[in-house]
């Protein structure tokens, strides 16, 4: 699915969008930066609540098809202007990771 | 070595104070006038890629919204407001004739993610908009510059040494997290340039930013070396100290030293050098509580040649995290 469909479907708030047409494989849900270093796909959707500057730098570096802050948590602005430079896409949502995952369960 | 070291850091400084502000800035800027709604600025911002603007009155400078005063606008609902009432009206500004070394101070000092360029001391005409990030491309585009012309210099008189390798360089600054990550991603891109396969690509973009990271959080400082060999990818992360007093309990997954503040931001998970080592095809670390830690990482970029041995549990891609 293109995240163009995930971000109308869960009704994402679009940060920075460098590229809605990038195909979403999958999903991680995570806010210990190794563990998704470690963990995540590439194409993925990540789901977190950190929204720091250094957060954008793991999504380019693991080709993450776009970072969503969930819970309500706003970007930091250098984090915003970092992920324009990087290309990296960001959304928001006030639900949780878990709501958000049970909406797409299935669909990607 | 520290000879070297202490030249390159000269010459980033000497440019640093040799570029003016008018040479890396953003122009033409857009601007808007206090009447102009948070909607409009947030459209425009989302057109034009740009993540904060000046507000000016009959062109002089009155106020700036950035970023998060749009976000703070949807969420008292004033979005459809003038921004005026509401924007900061104590602008920090930085005339165009300044050296960039002027902006990176004020930016240190008060953490905003960009400054308007005023025509000159005192004035409040706008001239365009410096970040970070504008000075950080242009103090790179000079350093390029002048390895060209060094470069050139060489193969004119003849004498070049042809480089057996390609070695890029980055100095880790001590608790610098807003520059961090930046030497992984530009290793990154650099790679990807070089025809790098994307899966063990990633594999070296999570080495570099577990050994950038653990230096700038834990580290008094050092460096990262990263060497493009035929076969394979060396990085070398060597800092000066304070040393790691137990290497083996540092290896082990979940053992941290990082304080409440490192891992409020989602750092110190205590996997950084096991995520290091699984990555690697060659790992190794040593450290004194004398001088320092040095960690080194290959990575064979062509596995199937067989050049460099992959340790057993490698792949890091994975499927996991996919909704059924």
């Amino acid at each position: 699915m293109k995240l163009k469909q995930v971000i109308e479907l869960l009704g994402l708030f679009p940060v920075h969008l460098a590229d809605e047409n990038v195909e979403v494989a999958a999903v991680y849900c995570g806010d210990l930066l190794s563990d998704v270093l470690a963990h995540i796909q590439k194409d993925s959707l990540w789901f977190s609540i950190q929204g720091h500057i250094n957060v954008v730098a793991v999504a380019q570096l693991r080709d993450v098809a776009c970072l969503v802050l969930v819970n309500g948590v706003a970007p930091d602005p250098q984090a915003v202007g970092r992920a324009q430079t990087q290309g990296v896409n960001i959304c928001g949502s006030d639900e949780t990771s878990a709501a958000l995952c049970m909406k797409l369960a299935g669909k990607l | 070595m520290a000879e070297l070291r202490e030249r390159q850091i000269l010459l980033v400084h000497e440019l640093m104070y040799q570029i003016k502000v008018r040479e890396a800035m953003t122009t033409p800027v857009v601007c808007f006038s206090p009447a102009t709604t948070f909607r409009e600025i947030q459209l425009c911002m989302k057109e034009k890629k740009f993540s904060g603007t000046p507000i000016t009155d009959n062109g002089k400078l009155v106020g700036i919204i950035s970023i998060d005063d749009i976000i703070s606008a949807f969420d008292h609902r004033r979005i459809d407001e003038p921004v005026g009432p509401y924007m900061v009206r104590d602008v920090i500004t930085v005339p165009q004739n300044y050296s960039v070394i002027a902006a990176s101070n004020i930016f240190e000092k008060f953490h905003f993610g960009r400054l308007p360029v005023v025509e000159a001391a005192q004035s409040c005409k706008v001239v365009g908009v410096l970040t970070n990030s504008d000075i950080l491309s242009h103090l790179l585009m000079a350093v390029n510059s002048i390895a060209e012309r060094f470069e050139h210099e060489e193969s004119v008189s003849g004498n070049i040494a042809r480089r057996p390798t390609d070695t890029l360089r980055f100095e880790l600054v001590p608790d610098n997290f807003d520059l961090a990550g930046l030497a992984s991603t530009a290793v990154k891109k650099h790679l990807q340039k070089c025809g790098v396969n994307p899966a063990i690509l990633r594999r070296i973009a999570v080495i570099c930013y577990e050994a950038e990271m653990n230096a700038i959080i834990h580290s008094l400082g050092g460096y990262m070396e990263v060497q493009l060999l035929t076969d394979r990818v060396r990085i070398l992360v060597v800092d000066e100290g304070p040393g790691i007093p137990d290497v083996e309990k540092a290896m082990e997954p979940g053992f941290t030293t990082a304080n409440e503040k490192i891992r409020a931001l989602g750092f110190g998970a205590g996997m950084g050098l096991s995520n290091i080592k699984r990555c690697a095809d060659q790992f190794s670390i040593r450290s004194s509580m004398e001088s320092g830690t040095e960690v080194e990482a290959v990575v064979a970029i062509n596995p199937e040649a067989g050049t460099a041995p992959a340790s057993p549990g490698k792949p890091a891609e994975n499927t996991a995290g996919r909704v059924p």
